[in-house]
């Protein structure tokens, strides 16, 4: 072994004094104090399940109406047959009620020309998508039952309420609130169900 | 009993249960036992820890001492199933931290004791990671400056094992203190 070695360990390892302190805890009798274990691990790690916990949620909240959307874009633009040929709100909204459980209450006063209705299917949900124009715009809505009737949330052009999941697709994309007015143009006590959380 | 002359006393003052002796007893050792829990922890939360563990057992089991060995003996295996006791227990989380600590904490009023600190931070880092076998050995060999015969009686091996320990942890540590001797020119601080 190298001399420097040993004189560097025989230097740093050389004996210590025993603190003062030693002789009363002995006294005291008391286990030796362990250190508490260093908090934020388990702060971090709490941290982290509870943004994986919300992003999860948030995702699962998310995915029906996101999912939604794409469909109502894809309707819009490859629209299935029509099963309702219907300018009439109150025909559509019982053929709606009569053949896919949905309760739409659009106002007789809505300013959209109505086109027709269709139930459609999309992973075994039974989707209701109503078809109207607005101005010069071709405008599609679906409408999907996707869970009980608690919590509402909304994004720009999806949105949950009543355990329902609408969302709204419009033919101009510049301007796709150009569909909101089948619900928005409305005076309060005209407000439809479906526009509880207006997204459109 | 082989025993020194003195230790023969407090023994057996401590044996009859002597508060006074129990107290010279420490006093005696203390240090020796207090140097080889920090030397090998390279803690002083944990020697304290460990060093009152020891002299908890020391005093309570102090009666099944039949002096079968040298009392200095017993008591060195005391402390060295203390420690490695205590590291099997531990679980260091944050060791990095805890360096960062101690050298926040070290008192620090002149450059000299600045490099000095840092020199034993270094070298008691590379005792550390030894395995705890190599590291009692170490520790026993260059805090206590045991004989392999003594270390090997400590420790309940045979000295051939102890040399070979030593060997292994001596050609590590070089390995990773190396560097130093070209920052020092080969020269002790």
């Amino acid at each position: 072994m190298p001399e420097w070695l040993e004189l560097e360990l025989a230097h740093q390892l050389s004996p210590a004094a025993a603190p003062e302190d030693l002789w009363e805890r002995i006294q005291g009798g008391r286990p030796p104090a362990r250190r508490p274990l260093p908090r934020w691990p388990i702060a971090a790690i709490l941290t982290l399940m509870v943004a994986a916990a919300t992003l999860w949620l948030a995702a699962k909240g998310q995915e029906p109406a996101l999912s939604l959307e794409q469909l109502a874009l894809q309707q819009l633009h490859h629209p299935a047959p029509l099963d309702l040929l219907s300018s009439d709100p109150a025909q559509i909204a019982a053929w709606t009620r009569r053949h896919a459980d949905v309760a739409l209450a659009i106002p007789a006063g809505t300013p959209v020309r109505l086109t027709g209705v269709r139930v459609i299917r999309n992973g075994g949900v039974r989707i209701t998508a109503v078809d109207y124009t607005v101005g010069g715009d071709a405008a599609t809505l679906l409408v999907a039952r996707t869970g009980p009737p608690d919590g509402t949330s909304h994004g720009r052009m999806s949105w949950r309420s009543g355990g329902l999941t609408y969302a709204l697709a419009c033919s101009n994309p510049e301007h796709p609130e150009a569909a909101c007015p089948l619900c928005h143009a409305i005076n309060s006590s005209q407000r439809s169900a479906f526009s509880a959380q207006p997204g459109g | 009993m082989v025993l020194e002359g003195s230790d023969r006393e407090l023994v057996a003052a401590c044996q009859r249960g002597e508060r006074d002796a129990f107290r010279a007893l420490f006093e005696t050792y203390k240090d020796k036992v207090y140097s080889i829990a920090l030397r090998f922890s390279g803690d002083r939360a944990i020697a304290m820890d460990i060093a009152q563990d020891t002299f908890l057992k020391l005093f309570s089991s102090i009666r099944d001492f039949r002096g079968d060995a040298r009392f200095e003996t017993w008591v060195y295996r005391l402390v060295v199933n203390s420690c490695l006791d205590h590291k099997r227990r531990s679980w260091r989380l944050i060791p990095i931290a805890d360096e960062l600590l101690a050298v926040l904490q070290a008192p620090s009023d002149s450059l000299r004791d600045l490099l000095r600190g840092e020199m034993r931070q270094r070298v008691q880092s590379a005792v550390e990671r030894l395995s705890p076998d190599l590291r009692m050995v170490i520790v026993l060999r260059y805090t206590e400056g045991l004989s392999y015969d003594e270390i090997a009686e400590v420790l309940g091996c045979s000295p051939g094992t102890v040399a070979s320990r030593l060997n292994r942890a001596h050609k590590a540590l070089e390995r990773r203190l190396s560097y130093l001797v070209n920052q020092k020119g080969g020269g002790h601080a």
